[in-house]
């Protein structure tokens, strides 16, 4: 993976408006950042690289918001979500570049409005184009302002884990499979990851950048994974169709810190 | 970064659920290591923000596989994406009125071009009706490239000026439909066209030129046009049979380069649907005179 390309010191940055208070995220920020960078005149290397990271969080961000809205709105594909963020994450990515959405000043706020507004009016497009009704707004209230809740009520997370055994149970099953899955090369820990914790195609295996192969070269390693995987896991007296909680958590980690520090930032 | 104090301790708590926003900081790696050991420790005890984070960071790594972020010839951020699944496409083949809308819309953008954009691609104001039943053949790097889609039915020519084409085009192009390539060349090569209709004599010409044998006069001719912008089929079979005749021509490192970049190209098979997320190009009305088209890898 590319490194994130350094940005200088700059004095356009996002104001915090409420530094102390509750959802104080780093991604609007990160954000404006990257649109200032990429007004000016950069390598292509750097240019590159920033408008790749850019698009990935208009992205990210524009889906969170369309599942938000369409919770509220109405049901639509996922596939048909995905299209409306990479198309109006593309406009934005084209606007940051020509100028003519400037995000410098802009309060965190003032961007989780904006994204959300751009989410809401694409799935309203996406309900008028497939001639459903366009539902009137919900109880009101904006959808960005649900996210400083998280969405979820708050409970002990320690009464997800129900004895101390099964707890040792689950520890030493994630310990275990942790070290048998370090026994593969790291592109292929990385495929093999991606198959089974992320559910992609081999043809998205292979397409993408950190793996870069051919997708009959994919499954060839993909098999030859989950044989390895197994036997390692049978031999320690686990079986590996059931992965208990914390199992994606302990993984995702260990891949970040095998991948090296310039990818830590995953 | 800002570090916020309060939000920290607040994530180290336990019973505290990460937000949205965190998951998205934690999974773009825009956390400083304090505060991300935090969420990570909370997510690895807390089931309902693992299954988010998982999803999340999914979602992540998804869109870096499927999706690369180009820049066209003019210089506009493009999206190229692959498909998603493993499977066959199933479903109806496009129609000639789909086929022909693409070449419509591709025509309506460039038409609003002007200056001589290698071929003078933008000066024509001529439009190409092309009847077809394309034969849609899957054409992966290394299988040899397709033909051009069969033109049957009717032909016919027009531009705005109403002046008719070089009948030698529609000669050309029948006798390609014939798979006649020795006619093919002859009349392509002495059809008298301009822009848009230039750019169709090129890509069939340059299709006949290889498929006898003369790779050099197909690179140099497929190498003057745009092939990024052309609408498939047309584009993936011009740049499959660029492709073709550089390796066959024993230029191995722009073959090997472009075959890299090709081998990522959404699969146009027979009855593919018409994904919307697919190769998008818009042209920005704007001169470009003197900018000669570059192929990838060319």
């Amino acid at each position: 993976m590319r490194p994130r390309a350094p940005l200088p010191p700059s004095s356009r940055q996002v104001p915090a408006e409420n530094p102390s208070g509750a959802g104080n995220p780093q991604w609007p920020r990160r954000l404006a950042a990257l649109a200032d960078r990429l007004g000016k005149d950069l390598g292509p290397a750097d240019r590159e690289a920033m408008r790749g990271e850019a698009w990935l969080l208009l992205n990210s961000s524009l889906s969170n918001y369309l599942q938000r809205h369409a919770a509220r709105y109405g049901h639509a594909p996922r596939e048909e979500l995905e299209d409306i963020a990479a198309e109006k994450a593309l406009d934005l990515l084209r606007r940051i570049e020509s100028g003519t959405w400037d995000l410098s000043g802009r309060l965190v706020g003032e961007i989780h409005r904006f994204l959300s507004q751009v989410a809401r009016n694409g799935l309203i497009d996406y309900f008028r184009r497939a001639g459903r009704e366009v539902p009137a707004d919900g109880d009101g209230r904006p959808a960005w302002e649900e996210e400083s809740r998280g969405g979820l009520e708050i409970t002990d997370p320690g009464s997800a884990v129900s004895a101390p055994d099964a707890r040792v149970e689950r520890h030493e099953f994630v310990r275990t499979l942790s070290e048998c899955s370090r026994r593969l090369q790291l592109r292929s820990r990385r495929a093999w990851f991606f198959r089974v914790f992320y559910g992609m195609s081999t043809r998205e295996i292979a397409a993408h950048p950190d793996i870069g192969l051919n997708p009959g070269h994919v499954d060839v390693i993909l098999q030859r994974a989950r044989e390895t995987i197994r036997e390692c896991m049978r031999s320690r007296g686990f079986d590996t169709h059931e992965m208990p909680p914390g199992t994606f958590v302990a993984l995702w980690q260990a891949l970040g810190e095998a991948a090296g520090p310039l990818e830590q930032g995953r | 970064m800002h570090r916020d104090a309060d939000i920290d301790r607040r994530s180290s708590l336990p019973g505290e659920h990460l937000s949205d926003h965190q998951i998205l900081d934690l999974v773009h790696g825009l956390l400083d290591q304090e505060v991300r050991a935090r969420a990570v420790n909370h997510a690895a005890v807390c089931p309902a923000c693992e299954v988010r984070l998982q999803e999340q960071a999914g979602w992540r790594e998804r869109l870096r596989a499927r999706h690369r972020l180009c820049t066209s010839p003019r210089g506009e951020i493009v999206i190229r994406s692959i498909p998603v699944s493993d499977e066959a496409p199933t479903g109806p083949r496009p129609s000639a009125a789909d086929l022909w809308n693409r070449v419509r819309d591709w025509w309506r953008s460039a038409a609003g071009l002007r200056g001589d954009f290698g071929l003078g691609l933008a000066t024509a104001a001529a439009v190409v009706v092309l009847l077809l039943a394309v034969p849609l053949q899957n054409s992966s790097v290394e299988e040899a490239p397709s033909w051009m889609p069969v033109p049957h039915g009717e032909l016919r020519f027009r531009n705005g000026d109403g002046i008719s084409a070089d009948p030698n085009l529609q000669h050309g192009l029948e006798a390609y439909g014939r798979r006649d390539l020795r006619n093919a060349i002859y009349y392509l090569r002495r059809a008298q066209t301009a822009g848009g209709l230039e750019t169709v004599r090129r890509i069939y010409l340059g299709s006949a030129l290889y498929r006898v044998g003369d790779y050099e006069s197909a690179i140099a001719l497929l190498q003057t046009v745009d092939l990024e912008t052309l609408p498939d089929p047309w584009g993936r079979v011009a740049r499959l049979t660029l492709h073709a005749a550089l390796r066959d021509a024993g230029r191995t490192a722009a073959a090997d380069s472009m075959g890299t970049i090709l081998s990522r190209e959404p699969d146009q098979g027979a009855g593919a649907r018409a994904d919307p997320a697919l190769i998008r190009i818009s042209h920005r009305a704007e001169d470009l005179h003197g900018r000669r088209a570059i192929p990838p890898g060319g």
